[in-house]
């Protein structure tokens, strides 16, 4: 069985808590900075995406094109979000009483399969909670 | 990731946040006034697809469209140079309220958030856009 942690960033200090997921102690949403900054060609795409994480936090209202609700459907419980550049994609879930939970990241040229992925986290996640 | 600190000495942070900020002040007048893109778009003689632009947070025109739009909304764009260490050590005091579903719901709508209460010596993203004249909010 995977063991799921939650790590709050510190680095975000607004009215939500923000959090990374993490699974058997493997961060995803950490790996995918680390990539992006040693790849170089979106570090200015990751800064704008932490800008757009923090202004997340401080409730402050965003366009649909820079962050969006993403739930399938009115049934599901947990709600789905995802934050956007051009070219980078982070998706969280509201989680936690007030906080956002970090699942995983990716490329717009990825997207399909990473929301595929993130939903599966999402399920074995939230089925480990019970 | 950044922190706040770090992140208030990047371009980024303060490309975003301004044009988040323009954003919002579109979107309000828009929903005061109860007024379409196409409307929007017809009164201030421009296009619909800029109006788009805006609303999807896209805005990066010159310095005289910013002042153009401003003052169609009836808002003064107020720029003001701070140093940059002022700000930095601005934010780091700033008191943070935890959101509150319960407590922030019974709020009026039309008051100041208790953020923005705790934080109104502040000049971080609050003061972007004064109103101009005692009719604000009402289309031209």
């Amino acid at each position: 069985m995977n063991t799921f942690a939650l790590q709050k960033i510190e680095e975000i200090a607004g009215r939500l808590e923000v959090f990374k997921l993490t699974e058997n102690g493997k961060c995803e949403y950490d790996d995918f900075e680390r990539g992006i900054e040693a790849e170089g060609t979106y570090i200015s795409e990751l800064t704008t995406i932490q800008v757009r994480l923090h202004e997340m936090a401080e409730l402050k209202s965003l366009p649909e094109t820079k962050f969006r609700d993403i739930t399938p459907s009115k049934k599901e419980k947990v709600k789905e979000y995802e934050v956007k550049t051009k070219h980078l994609r982070v998706y969280l879930i509201h989680d936690v009483p007030n906080g956002r939970v970090i699942i995983c990241a990716g490329k717009k040229t990825s997207q399909k399969k990473d929301i595929k992925h993130f939903r599966e986290v999402k399920k074995r996640y939230l089925e480990n909670k019970l | 990731m950044k922190t706040k600190e770090e992140l208030l000495k990047t371009q980024e942070y303060w490309f975003e946040t301004i044009q988040n900020e323009i954003y919002r002040q579109l979107n309000e007048y828009m929903k005061v006034n109860n007024i379409s893109r196409t409307k929007l778009a017809e009164e201030m003689k421009v296009s619909k697809g800029y109006i788009t632009q805006i609303l999807s947070g896209d805005f990066n025109c010159s310095l005289r469209k910013l002042i153009e739009l401003s003052l169609f909304i009836k808002k003064a764009p107020i720029i003001e140079f701070k140093s940059l260490n002022s700000i930095i050590s601005e934010y780091s005091s700033k008191v943070v309220v935890p959101y509150n579903s319960y407590n922030d719901k019974q709020v009026d709508p039309n008051a100041p958030s208790i953020a923005e209460i705790a934080n109104k010596s502040f000049s971080i993203a609050y003061t972007t856009y004064s109103s101009v004249g005692n009719n604000d909010n009402k289309a031209a």
